[in-house]
Parts: structure tokens; C-alpha cells; sequence
């Protein structure tokens, strides 16, 4: 891996991320999660019940509020950008189409909603919860389909391959990874880190599980600051990211944002953040770390990364919201 | 997909489903039933005229089609699926074909109305059918050329050619990998191979490069595996023939021409009670595996037979009534047939059972009790060194994210992604306003 501090002015020529604009500046309210819409025109962020929808090409916001009682936690597009989806500190799940409004309630859970996804097709959408449990909800009805409990602490990261959606990943505070059935509900793997329960303060908690494009791969990042990619169908560890200068044991308190990047024509990158507000961009393949950001989102934890086509939109907890670009 | 990658193999790998798990019950009574190409969709057509799409991942439906304008009105005889699984045909009892454009599922795409009702409609291109009508001695061929332009529609026959003695055409069917040949069965049990310009789509550039009768019958139905090389031919008279399909490619001034020829291989019969047989289709690649629903109110199960040997391996069981249409989709490996009475749709697939192993990772699942051999080094304390090198080995290996797998487990082309249709959010919300003013 290769020193920063060492080849910091090359960096400055090698940038991958390029700043864009602010889109939301640091507002004190809660918010949580932003995402890019799949077809890369709109920004949602959410704050406390509300959600912000902005349009990048004309750089307004708009304002969708939501029927949550509480808190929204993550928030997640349909494949086709038209609706958006909010798990809440309420227990519930909402729909909302960004032009009629709300579509569905979905309630079922008994503990807040921490991750939630879409099916490829979009008629099905997967909420993952404090409760342990993970369901699945027909849209079209607002009815729950399956429930997958198999964890034995909250399930705050969940995600389905977006050309393949055969098979879920999930990571839980309980420090395994699973791949479900997604038709049958049935685990069909588990991945960890810790097969000997050997480390002397309990196991890492898992916090953020991403997908590559193709499938093949799940990214994995742990409450200790480290991202690796699993090779999932063996069971193998293919690439291993950490931090910069990192003490050996971080210990982050949110999951602090982590993406996949695929600029045209160039290596996959992966992007992280940490609790102090800086990211760190490494090139998938080499392992190099190839850009770091600490600038934004200074002295506030980041909280959620989202990228889409060329764009990269990054959330801290204080509320404020950027946008990158990716050359 | 990538969830066959990681099930027990013998479970995935097995050839044909065995387990009745699914029952749509559909509203109103199934004519006919049809997977789209990748298995995610089934359209079913009703006797009243609607065709109604499921999904099949919430086993729910998720469109019907022409709800707008340019539903059928009468009774759907046949659906077909173009192969990227955008558009449908489907053909009626008012005389109507009907195309279909997934995109806006609302809306008839294009029609077409013959001189009578529709028997069977088969797609050859997503702008190419195959129609049967009743009571006309051919088959028809409907192009739609231009986007704008209404269809053109032409008899299949080539020009003076003589088929006074055939009878009508019943049943048609396209070779599954030379798109340019289309077999025809007629009520005289007469088999005729067609050879046609699929670039020009003229109707003097049709050849017969087959014409045999094979039966004093009506031909009920064709298939042809879908490698091309086996084509078995269900007729009136209780009796599913099974033949070696031969196509040769003749090269010859002005493009290549194709002689086909067909060899018994078996015939099947219900020896005892003499039962018809409704619909049959053929396995996966070469057809090793023919199954069919039998006519009459004494069967329920659909006939599973080994093709090469000729003998009965399966009786795929679940359904209390007499089924009718049959459809096998391959991605999936589920075999769908609906009921003549309560017009349900009955699905079979493969079960694999859960792998308990699979939530620890370190547990395996083993048949019966091993005798415990401790290994040589099974215990040895690793040095940091030896793992630490272990670990770099295995991070040096070349990967890659985006190229997608061209084919799953069991051989099937997905390189191809699959059509999504559209949700519905307008018929979710008026869903909504009921429910609201329900309450």
C-alpha cells in the first residue's frame, strides 16, 4: 500500500473525486442517509421525518414529508427513480412516489428500521431491523412476504445484487455476514472474520454490506474501520483496505459510509469515511490508496455515501451534503 | 443466478421439478399459460379474454393487459413471448391477434383481425408470428415491418403449391434455432416444413421443404426440443409421435436452402385407458424428457417420459382436476399447467432443502457419523509469518467487478438482462383511495 504522505502532490494529479457543489450546508437537524437516484439526476437526503429531493441539473430542492413519528434512518430508490423508500426509528417503512406522494405504510417490525432495499424488478423491497429480523414486502399490495431471522443482534446493512435478485446479503452488530434466499428465505452462507471467537472484546460488528456490479463480490465494512472484499461463493478474503495511520483499534460508532465507484473505462474504487468527516479512495484492484478528502465535512462523522454514474453524493451527521464528481 | 451457486448441487442440477409448490389461483378461468423467456413473469390467458402477467418472485400479479382499451374479448387461446421478453402475442376466440408492448401494458400495441377465430400464435421474431386460424387451409404470416406501419399478413404456403387434399392448419410451430423454418400440422394429419425469407419477408419467397402425412388424424400439436434436433407430434388419435428432426443446409445460388427430414424414434400411448393426450413439451437442450397432461376427467397428474428409451420416469402429481396447457421454463425449472375446471394454475418445481451448515460456517453437513482422525498439522500453531503470507497470496489474485457471469448452473444463457415491466403506481393508488375510504 502506498504512503499518502509521500506522494501527496501526486495525489493532487491522480484526484479521482472532484468537489461539485454543496447541496445541503450543515443544518443541526438529524439526517442519516442520502441517496443518488439509479438514473443519477436526483439527490434524497433525509431530515428527521422529512425527506429533501434535489435536482442536481437544476441545483433545486424539494420538500416530500413523510407520515414517520420518528426519526428516519436510511433511505433507498426504487430501480426505476420514481419512488423512494424510508426506514424509521418508528418501527415502519414508508413509500413515497415523488410526485403522488405516499404509496404504502408497511408496519411489522417491532424495533427500528435500519436498512432497507429494493428487488431489480421493484415490486419488492427489504427492510432490515434492530428486531434481528429481516423482511420482505410486496409493494404493490403492502403486504409482508417473508421474514428471514437468523441474526442474533441488530441487522443494520442489508443489499441485493442490482442485475441478480436471487440472493440478499446481510451484516448484523452480531458480527456475521449471511447471503439469503431470497425466494426460499432460507441462509445459504455465512462469512466472518472471527471464526474462533477469539478476540478478547467480542466480535466486530459488522456495519455497512455492498454488492460489485457484476455480483460476484460483497463488499464488507466492520465498526473497526476496516473494508474487505469477500470472494462470497468461497469464503475468501480477495482485498483488504485500512485506514491510513490507523491505530490498530478503531472503533467507530457509526458506519460511516462506504460506496463502490466504477469511473468509464478505469478500475473499480472504493470509498470510505470515518468518524472525523474525511473519506479515503482506494483503487479496487491494486489496493492503492489513491486519494484521501479530509477538506468536507470537517469534525462531523460521515454518515452515508451514495454514487451513481459519475456522481458521488456524501452525508455528515451534522446535516451537510456535497457532491462529487468522479473523473 | 448466483443463489444456484450456492445450493447443493444435486439438488440444483436435478432435470426436471418433481414437487407440486405453487397454486395461483386465478380469478378468472386459465386457457393457456406461458413463462416469459428468463422465467421471472408468467402470462396466463382466460376465458374471458384477459391476460393476466404474475410475477414470479411475490407469485402475485403484476399487470393485465389492456385494461385501458384492446383487451381480447373473447376466450385467449394462446400467449408467446418474444425473447427478450418485452413483448407478447396472444391470439383469441374474437378473432383477434394482438401484440403487446410490456412498456405500457395498459394499451394494445398493434392487432390484427382475421376471418375467424384464432386457434395458436407463435412468435419467430419479436415482430414475426405464426397464426392459426380456424378453418383456413394455411397458417399466416404477421410482420410488423415498420413501427408505424400495421401488419402485413400473408398466407404460409408456397406459390402453387397444391394442398387441396390437407385439410385446414391446425398448429404451427418455428425451429427453435433455424428461425427461417416453421413446421405445420393440418386436420389430415399432414406435416408440411416451410422455409422463409425472414430479410425480405415476400410471400413468393416461401418454400416447402417438407410435406408428408403422417397420420389419419387432426395434429393436435408440434414441438421441437430446443436444440432442433427432436420433434415430437401429438395427434387425435391418443398417439404422441416422437422423431429424429434432420435439417441440411443446402448451400445453392441465392442463399442457402434447408431440406428437412423426420425418423421415428417412439410413439406413446395410454394402452389402457386409451386416453388423448392435451398438450405435451419437450425437457431442456436435446428433449431428453417429454412430458404431457392427459384428456378426460380420470387423470390428474401430468406423464413424465425419458425420450430415449421411451419410458415413463415420472408422474408429476398435486392437482385434483384435468390439466390442460403446459409450460416448462429452464432459468427457473418450474413446469406451470392449468386446470379445466376451477381454472387455476398448478406450478411443479425443484425444492432443495435448507442447509443448516449454512449458518455456521464452520459446521458440515455429514451423512452419517465419522470416525475422528486427527490430521498431522491439524492443531499446530500457525506462525504469523506463514498466515500473514497466506493472506497476501490470496489478495494478489486478479478479480474483477463488473463483468457479469454469461451463463448460470445450469447452462442457460443470462448474459442478456431480463425486461422489467413497469410498476403500476397509478392502479397502487387508487388501491389506496378504496382502502382509505373503507375505513
Amino acid at each position: 500500500m502506498c504512503d499518502l504522505d509521500s506522494v501527496s502532490d501526486l495525489t493532487l494529479t491522480l484526484r479521482m473525486l472532484q468537489f461539485d457543489k454543496q447541496v445541503l450546508p450543515a443544518s443541526g437537524k438529524i439526517s442519516t442517509s442520502c441517496q443518488i437516484s439509479p438514473d443519477g439526476e436526483l439527490i434524497a437526503i433525509c431530515q428527521n421525518t422529512d425527506m429533501l429531493v434535489y435536482e442536481i441539473s437544476s441545483s433545486k430542492m424539494m420538500k416530500l414529508t413523510t407520515t414517520h413519528k420518528e426519526c428516519i434512518n436510511c433511505l433507498c430508490w426504487s430501480p426505476d427513480s420514481k419512488c423512494i423508500a424510508s426506514g424509521s426509528e418508528d418501527f415502519t417503512v414508508e413509500i413515497t412516489h415523488i410526485i403522488y406522494g405516499r404509496i404504502r405504510r408497511l408496519m411489522g417490525h417491532t424495533a427500528p428500521v435500519i436498512s432497507i432495499c429494493y428487488n431489480n424488478k421493484g415490486n419488492i423491497l427489504c427492510s432490515s431491523s434492530m428486531d434481528e429480523s429481516i423482511k420482505e414486502w410486496h409493494v404493490l399490495s403492502g403486504t409482508a412476504l417473508k421474514t428471514m431471522s437468523a441474526h442474533s443482534d441488530a441487522v443494520v446493512s442489508i443489499d441485493i445484487p442490482k442485475f441478480d435478485s436471487s440472493i440478499l446479503s446481510s451484516g448484523s452488530y452480531d458480527g456475521l455476514i449471511r447471503i439469503f434466499d431470497t425466494e426460499s428465505g432460507h441462509c445459504l452462507k455465512t462469512l466472518t472474520y472471527d471464526k474462533d471467537w477469539i478476540a478478547e472484546d467480542g466480535v466486530v460488528p459488522i456495519s455497512t454490506v455492498k454488492f460489485s456490479r457484476n455480483g460476484k463480490f460483497l463488499l464488507v465494512k466492520s465498526l473497526d474501520n476496516v473494508v474487505k472484499l469477500w470472494e462470497y461463493t468461497r469464503g475468501t478474503v480477495v482485498r483488504t483496505f485500512l485506514w491510513p495511520h490507523q491505530e490498530t483499534k478503531a472503533k467507530l460508532k457509526y458506519n460511516c459510509g462506504l460506496e463502490l465507484i466504477y469511473p468509464q473505462g478505469k478500475d473499480p474504487l472504493v470509498i470510505s469515511g470515518n468518524d472525523s468527516g474525511s473519506m479515503c479512495v482506494w483503487n479496487v484492484y491494486s489496493k492503492n490508496l489513491v486519494q484521501k478528502i479530509d477538506e468536507k465535512h470537517r469534525n462531523s462523522p460521515l454518515i452515508s455515501i451514495s454514487a451513481s454514474y459519475d456522481k458521488v453524493a456524501t452525508l455528515s451527521l451534522n446535516g451537510e451534503c456535497n457532491l462529487f464528481r468522479v473523473h | 443466478m448466483a443463489n444456484l451457486l450456492l445450493q447443493d448441487p444435486f439438488g440444483v442440477l436435478k432435470e426436471y421439478p418433481e414437487k407440486l409448490t405453487h397454486t395461483l389461483e386465478v380469478p378468472v378461468a386459465a386457457v393457456c399459460v406461458k413463462f416469459s423467456p428468463r422465467g421471472d413473469y408468467l402470462a396466463v390467458g382466460c376465458s374471458n379474454g384477459a391476460i393476466i402477467i404474475y410475477d414470479m418472485d411475490s407469485l402475485k400479479p403484476i399487470a393485465m393487459l389492456g385494461t385501458h382499451s384492446g383487451a381480447h374479448t373473447r376466450s385467449v387461446q394462446s400467449v408467446c413471448w418474444s425473447n427478450d421478453g418485452r413483448y407478447l402475442w396472444s391470439s383469441g376466440r374474437d378473432w383477434y391477434a394482438k401484440l403487446w408492448d410490456m412498456t405500457q401494458p395498459t394499451k394494445c400495441f398493434q392487432q390484427y383481425k382475421f376471418d375467424g377465430p384464432l386457434w395458436s400464435c407463435h412468435v419467430v421474431r419479436w415482430n414475426v408470428c405464426i397464426v392459426t386460424v380456424v378453418e383456413e387451409p394455411t397458417a399466416y404470416v404477421l410482420t410488423l415491418t415498420d413501427r408505424q406501419n400495421a401488419f402485413h399478413c400473408f398466407p404460409l404456403l408456397e406459390q402453387d403449391q397444391d394442398i387441396s387434399g390437407h385439410g385446414y392448419t391446425l398448429v404451427a410451430c418455428p425451429h427453435p434455432t433455424i428461425e427461417s423454418i416453421i413446421i405445420t400440422g393440418t386436420s389430415k394429419g399432414w406435416i408440411n416444413a416451410f422455409q422463409l425469407d425472414l430479410e425480405s419477408g415476400f410471400e413468393d419467397k416461401i418454400r416447402c421443404c417438407y410435406e408428408e402425412k403422417i397420420a389419419n388424424a387432426n395434429i393436435k400439436q408440434i414441438i421441437i426440443s430446443p436444440s432442433g434436433t427432436r420433434i415430437a407430434i401429438n395427434g387425435s388419435d391418443r398417439t404422441i409421435r416422437q422423431y429424429q428432426l434432420i435439417v441440411e443446409d443446402n448451400e445453392s445460388e441465392g442463399g442457402s436452402s434447408h431440406s428437412v427430414s423426420i425418423e421415428l424414434e417412439h410413439k406413446y400411448q395410454d394402452i389402457i385407458n386409451r386416453l388423448q393426450w392435451n398438450t405435451i413439451f419437450f425437457s431442456n437442450h436435446s428433449g431428453e424428457y417429454l412430458v404431457a397432461s392427459a384428456h378426460g376427467s380420470s387423470a390428474h397428474d401430468l406423464y413424465l417420459w425419458e425420450t430415449s428409451s421411451g419410458s415413463l420416469v415420472r408422474v408429476l402429481e398435486g392437482a385434483d382436476e384435468e390439466l390442460l396447457d403446459i409450460d416448462w421454463n429452464f432459468y427457473s425449472m418450474r413446469i406451470a399447467s392449468n386446470g379445466f375446471e376451477s381454472g387455476w394454475v398448478y406450478m411443479w418445481s425443484i425444492v432443495i432443502p435448507p442447509k443448516w451448515s449454512a449458518l455456521a460456517p464452520d459446521f458440515e453437513e455429514v451423512e452419517e457419523n465419522i470416525d475422528y482422525q486427527e490430521k498431522e498439522n491439524e492443531f499446530d500453531i500457525m506462525d504469523d509469518d506463514n498466515n500473514l503470507q497466506a493472506m497476501t497470496e490470496a489478495e494478489e489474485i486478479a478479480i474483477d467487478l463488473c463483468t457479469p457471469e454469461k451463463y448460470d448452473v445450469r447452462g442457460n444463457d443470462i448474459s442478456m438482462p431480463s425486461f422489467v415491466i413497469p410498476i403500476d403506481y397509478e392502479g397502487v393508488i387508487i388501491q389506496q383511495h378504496w382502502a382509505h375510504q373503507e375505513q
